[in-house]
């Protein structure tokens, strides 16, 4: 259920109803292109909310020495704690 | 008072708004985000349940000093010649000598659960370097403060006591770090600022398990400070006398928040009225002569930006007593409050705040510390203003720590050295001239809800 793509789309799609970006598809080369430049509140408010959703539970050690350098690092800590 | 309070309070469900999105630092690196906060306490910010848990690792902590006193001072309203009835709260009474180590505690402990070894902190008076260094000790971590040059050298005993505490304390700007070499640089004489202090803090992390503890001002320090304003409205409850106005000093926001949020929470569900003042120096007056906009939170310009009553992340005050309120804003909570027109502030010069402070320790037997003789001296104006409107008011006070490591400043009131710097329309114009570009205007700049 959780598997990459899924959660690759879900979460782009959460960033842009963050006001992240326009649509998905350009999200994903803008967020390639220049990081996330998210804040630590919103990478957490982002994270709480695929918690919700896919039911499952980050671990505060794993989200604490992960850097975030782009989608693919959400994707990664989500598929690993599911 | 039967026990310590089980849950903190949070507001931010009573609000009615949404406080202003923090944004990413225009200068920093964003290729890449490493959270420096533990995400349970950013969790809290997030939360919208009334009442968030203690732990029990902190819960029990609590408890070696918990539940802290509050008292009538009679002494002080004969002194007075007032009318109304000033109660006070007291945070003095623990290890590091303040309220700071109810938020210091909570802190320490989600640190260490992310795996954190070692934590760093700046501190401007010293009680959040206690607090921290404190905390610290009971959970076996290390600890490194860096205190603004100026204090670590007017109060050596608070040095030695964070010493005495196992922690290292580096006085700021430091040769240690870029941010403090560069400061010395341009003054080489500098006092140094709690801006600077923190930015230090916040460079020496390079070790593994080395984290920098924010500070006090963030809006889950709040939370954890509301243990004593819950604490508060029991016991003035258990008067039959709830306060019609609470007083509390303002520096980051945490003592005033922690004591003013339940009671106003309670106003905001329909509740007592109650006007919340905070007092603040006429030397570092960020709600009454600040500006509400996005700035840095210390002096690196690296930090996210966060909406708050600023005088600039630049602005370094005047010489004063109170170093914990020298801070050039104040808590973003406090500040959208403030801006929704749900609290009040004043703010008062240094001499007339030590004579308050004065007569307060001479009736009551507590030497406040200069911090909450700020909020001392605003409750003897509001009662002696009530008296003149033939207004009997209940009056809490926040008496957030004590001042036995302040001598120094009271003795310069004492033999009459003590100044009260004045602090120009272009002093406060040439630091807000270095704000960081605005972002568009966003939601919260809509008209304030009262």
């Amino acid at each position: 259920m959780n598997d990459e793509q899924n959660v690759r789309q879900l979460v782009l799609d959460m960033l842009v109803a963050e006001g992240h970006g326009n649509d998905s598809a350009t999200l994903q080369v803008a967020l390639a292109e220049g990081g996330l430049s998210l804040s630590s509140l919103e990478l957490v408010r982002l994270l709480v909310s695929l918690e919700e959703r896919l039911g499952i539970s980050l671990d505060d050690a794993s989200i604490m020495n992960a850097r975030f350098e782009s989608v693919d690092d959400i994707v990664n800590l989500v598929t690993q704690s599911a | 008072m039967s026990d310590v309070p089980t849950s903190w309070y949070n507001v931010l469900p009573d609000l009615g708004f949404e406080l202003p999105p923090d944004l990413p630092s225009p200068r920093a690196d964003t290729t890449g985000l490493k959270l420096q906060i533990p995400p349970t306490l950013l969790r809290q910010e997030l939360d919208r349940r009334r009442l968030l848990p203690v732990p029990p690792e902190v819960l029990q902590r609590y408890r070696q000093w918990r539940p802290t006193p509050l008292r009538r001072a009679l002494a002080f309203e004969h002194a007075l010649g007032t009318n109304c009835r000033l109660y006070y709260k007291y945070e003095g009474g623990n290890l590091s000598g303040s309220h700071k180590l109810n938020t210091a505690i909570a802190q320490a402990f989600y640190y260490q659960r992310v795996g954190a070894t070692c934590l760093t902190v700046g501190t401007g008076a010293g009680q959040w370097g206690t607090a921290v260094a404190a905390a610290c000790a009971m959970f076996g971590m290390r600890c490194r403060v860096y205190m603004v040059r100026s204090s670590y050298e007017a109060k050596p005993g608070r040095r030695t006591l964070m010493q005495a505490l196992g922690a290292s304390v580096i006085p700021s700007p430091s040769q240690r770090t870029e941010v403090g070499r560069l400061a010395l640089r341009e003054s080489p004489q500098t006092g140094g600022s709690l801006s600077i202090a923190l930015a230090e803090a916040l460079a020496d992390t390079g070790e593994p398990g080395v984290h920098f503890c924010t500070g006090s001002g963030e809006t889950y320090s709040l939370l954890h400070q509301t243990v004593a304003g819950l604490e508060a409205q029991e016991q003035m409850a258990a008067l039959a006398d709830p306060p019609d106005v609470v007083v509390g000093s303002l520096g980051g926001g945490s003592n005033f928040g922690g004591l003013a949020l339940p009671f106003l929470g309670t106003m905001l569900r329909g509740g007592r009225e109650v006007r919340c003042v905070s007092v603040e120096p006429s030397a570092c007056p960020k709600l009454t002569r600040g500006r509400y906009a996005y700035d840095f939170t210390d002096a690196s310009g690296l930090t996210p930006l966060q909406k708050m009553y600023t005088l600039g992340h630049t602005f370094s005050p005047p010489a004063m007593h109170a170093g914990g309120l020298r801070y050039h804003a104040t808590a973003k909570l406090i500040s959208a409050l403030y801006h929704h027109k749900l609290i009040e502030a004043a703010a008062y010069p240094q001499r007339a705040v030590f004579a308050s402070g004065l007569s307060f320790a001479r009736c009551e037997g507590i030497v406040p510390a200069p911090e909450s003789a700020h909020a001392v001296h605003g409750a003897a104006v509001e009662a002696l203003a009530a008296d003149r409107r033939n207004q009997r008011r209940s009056i809490l006070i926040g008496v957030s720590g004590h001042g036995m490591f302040d001598m120094a400043a009271y003795q310069s009131y004492l033999d009459t050295t003590m100044t009260d710097a004045t602090l120009s329309e272009q002093d406060i114009a040439r630091s807000l001239a270095r704000l960081p570009e605005q972002p568009a205007t966003r939601s919260l700049d809509s008209a304030p809800s009262r």
